[in-house]
């Protein structure tokens, strides 16, 4: 697996105020990366300073392991904060000027396939100016994808998205990440990063908290809870193993915290092999919320 | 460069505000070199009679009608420095030329791009002035005068460079401060400032005054002589003795101050954030 995006040392402080401090972030190509963290921790600046927007004031950062201007973002589809487009001109005339930008053969057949999928077709001669929000959105979703780019950077693609526009924007994420395309994705919206993320960092005041893939990050610190006729002797033996990381016995009910690698199937089994008839055996599941208010916490 | 052009084009051909200003500066520029045409002063004074002294069409022959047309030009530049502050201030207003980089511009092309239209536009009216100059010159000028079209003709050339350095003010302003309102307050503000502080300096019979950047580009058009007016002076001698410093002093200290705001305006969009 190739590297698209590595992040080293990367800091950015405007006065006395750390928007990022020493980040360190490597992103492989077909990774959908979520890029998590309250407002004002860094998540924008982050993105802005690998799109060439902000200076960083230490570190460094190259694409597709090359050091390079932003000429190279012509292969990378980004959307940043909100859209940016002349406000005179038409739907088709702004993208016309993104399709120059980014150098693209075949802008006429270009632009009607992106708005196509963005649904877009439609409005193609209206002012932009005249759009709602939502559309305006749409449209630079359909500017990000001119090009059919490899990489695409998306910052909160579903503000100001009524249900349909968000449940259509995570749809063209969806296929894009089908077909191979790596996503950078920063949000604050926990269940689209958990809908549609294969890998997430944690962002907290400018520092990284934590960064893997979603599916370890959830299975992290399952939860099973137990309840049985002997209750005390299950406890007293249950602490004397290692496949949790804590146990606590309270109202009649054992709650463990299980190790990363431990199936609760097997804890299940054990239980049952040591004569011990379960009346309850649950397994709590966290969502990436519940991790992301544990960890930001 | 193409690219850029291109770029460029399709954000003007449509842009109404655009367009407003070019019509007005054309329409206002024909207008008055028009009343110069028709002008005439006939009067009696003390007994003496002036009726036809006045011939402003002299102003209109070869070879004075160079300096006379770029003059009356040059009256309406600074709504060319208005335009180029209200044309960059919109890409920021509009988050435009962040954008631009997020899609894939250099930020040098940034600048580059609205050079390109400053040199575009210093054409043009260059043009249009130097085929004013053209048909006024055959209309009002002798036979023999023809001879002379193309004496002072390098006029236009200064014209077109006076151009552009009162759109590389207006470029260094818009990008160093950002928002229109601001930016034209900041370059009425500089002129007002210069003005004062060049009386302070002639005041203090200091010669620096001279040079002070407005004077220096505005200068570059210089006044028609009232003699040629009236027949007794020729355009090349009030050129010559316009000032301490020549017509050419003036136009390399002009361009110079067009190359420092435009290289200022690259130093400031590489450095800063969008």
């Amino acid at each position: 697996m190739s590297t698209v995006l590595q992040i080293n040392n990367l800091s950015k402080s405007y006065g006395s105020t750390v928007a990022i401090n020493n980040l360190n972030l490597q992103i492989e190509k077909g990774h959908v990366f979520g890029i998590l963290g309250p407002n004002g921790s860094g998540k924008t600046t982050t993105l802005s300073i690998i799109l060439g927007t902000i200076k960083a004031n230490n570190g460094t950062f190259t694409w597709f392991n090359q050091n390079t201007n932003t000429s190279h973002n012509k292969t990378i589809g980004s959307l940043l904060e909100q859209p940016n487009f002349y406000p005179y001109l038409t739907v088709y005339q702004n993208l016309e000027i993104a399709s120059l930008i980014k150098e693209i053969a075949n802008p006429q057949q270009e632009i009607a396939r992106v708005l196509q999928i963005s649904d877009l077709t439609i409005k193609r001669n209206a002012i932009y100016r005249t759009l709602s929000f939502g559309m305006k959105q749409r449209l630079a979703l359909a500017s990000l994808l001119l090009g059919d780019p490899e990489v695409l950077v998306l910052d909160e693609p579903t503000n100001g998205l009524d249900p349909e526009g968000i449940v259509q924007v995570r749809e063209i994420i969806k296929n894009e990440a089908r077909n191979g395309k790596t996503i950078i994705l920063a949000s604050h919206i926990l269940d689209e990063v958990e809908k549609v993320c294969s890998h997430v960092a944690i962002l907290k005041k400018g520092n990284l908290l934590t960064v893997g893939s979603v599916n370890d990050l959830l299975k992290a610190d399952d939860e099973v809870v137990i309840v049985c006729d002997k209750i005390n002797d299950l406890f007293e033996l249950l602490k004397q193993k290692t496949f949790h990381k804590s146990i606590d016995l309270y109202m009649n009910k054992i709650t463990l915290v299980l190790q990363n690698n431990v199936n609760p199937a097997e804890i299940s089994e054990f239980i049952y092999k040591n004569g011990f008839v379960l009346t309850k055996f649950d397994v709590v599941k966290k969502t990436l919320e519940d991790h992301f208010l544990e960890i930001t916490k | 460069m193409v690219k850029l052009y291109k770029i460029e084009l399709k954000k003007l051909l449509t842009y109404s505000t655009f367009w407003v200003f070019i019509s007005i500066i054309t329409g206002l520029f024909l207008l008055f070199s028009f009343l110069m045409a028709i002008f005439e002063i006939n009067f009696m004074f003390g007994g003496a009679d002036y009726n036809n002294q006045f011939n402003f069409q002299n102003l209109l022959k070869f070879p004075h009608v160079y300096n006379t047309l770029s003059w009356v030009a040059s009256w309406f530049n600074m709504l060319l420095t208005l335009l180029i502050i209200i044309m960059v201030t919109n890409e920021f207003s509009y988050r435009t030329y962040k954008q631009h980089v997020i899609d894939g511009l250099l930020r040098h092309e940034l600048i580059t791009a609205k050079l390109m239209v400053i040199v575009g536009i210093s054409i043009i009216f260059s043009i249009i002035v130097w085929l004013a100059s053209v048909v006024y010159g055959f209309i009002y000028s002798e036979p023999e005068n023809y001879a002379q079209f193309f004496t002072n003709s390098y006029l236009i050339f200064v014209y077109f460079l006076q151009t552009i350095a009162y759109m590389s003010v207006g470029l260094f302003i818009a990008i160093a401060f950002r928002s229109v309102s601001l930016s034209i307050i900041i370059y009425f503000g500089y002129l007002i400032f210069e003005g004062i502080f060049a009386l302070i300096l002639r005041f203090t019979e200091m010669n620096i005054y001279k040079f002070l950047p407005a004077k220096i580009i505005r200068g570059l058009t210089p006044t028609p002589d009232i003699d040629v007016v009236m027949n007794t002076k020729q355009i090349a001698e009030s050129l010559e003795n316009a000032g301490d410093i020549t017509l050419w002093q003036h136009s390399l200290i002009a361009l110079l101050y067009s190359v420092i705001f435009i290289a200022l305006s690259y130093y400031i969009t590489n450095k800063r954030n969008l």
